[in-house]
């Protein structure tokens, strides 16, 4: 992992097109500011791992599953 | 094209209808090209892999589950939606066996361009969360048959 000292108002380049930088600085909290491409999604990656764990777990479901929860859902109506 | 799917079987499904997701879905990355397939008559769909006969996610419009989306311009950018009608919203779904649980991602909203059936998966802040407005799911109207 490439390991680098920025101040407050530096940034950091990844290829041409996606800046990240360091709008302020807390006792341990950094401020981040990320200008990259419109077609790129940007996200935080405890949240990105918490979905992709979620998204693993949904593809557990079968379809009797499914009529189960269609079931359930006729009940409800 | 045929595909192989472990819940449905061998599927004879046009190109054509495949929905690309530049960068797969989150646990999936590598997994690009998805088929919506109709669940009996609604309101729930598959959305298959095809290029992964097991993986498949159970997705519904969010209305099913009492969920509208505030969905600014932004979020259409990734999948160059030009016409907010082009925009379509999907919520995974899943199932708690033990609990008999319904439980929708509502975190994770799926955006499809129906135009360029591109589509990718929306990661909401905590503080964007929509609120459930509908407590029970309201059944809406099936189209096509069961795959």
């Amino acid at each position: 992992m490439l390991i680098l000292t920025r101040k407050v108002g530096e940034s950091i380049r990844i290829g041409d097109d996606i800046e990240v930088m360091v709008t302020a600085v807390d006792q341990n909290k950094v401020r981040l500011g990320i200008r990259s491409p419109r077609h790129i999604p940007v996200f935080r990656e405890e949240i990105y791992r918490k979905i992709q764990e979620e998204n693993r777990e949904a593809v557990g479901l079968e379809a009797g599953d499914l009529d189960e929860m269609l079931s359930q859902y006729a009940e409800r109506k | 094209m045929q595909i192989q799917t472990s819940r449905f079987g061998l599927l004879n499904l046009e190109e054509t209808t495949f929905i690309c997701f530049p960068w797969g879905i989150p646990g999936f990355e590598n997994l690009k090209r998805y088929v919506l397939l109709q669940h009996r008559d609604g309101p729930f769909q598959w959305l298959q892999a095809v290029d992964d006969p097991d993986v498949a996610f159970v997705v519904c419009p969010p209305e099913v589950v009492g969920v509208l989306y505030r969905i600014g311009s932004d979020q259409g950018k990734p999948i160059r939606v030009e016409k907010a009608e082009d925009l379509a919203v999907f919520v995974l779904v899943s199932f708690d066996r033990a609990g008999k649980n319904i439980r929708a991602h509502l975190r994770s909203p799926l955006l499809v361009n129906a135009a360029t059936r591109e589509g990718y998966q929306w990661i909401l802040d905590a503080e964007d969360l929509p609120k459930v407005t509908v407590p029970a799911p309201q059944k809406e109207p099936g189209k096509t048959s069961t795959p």
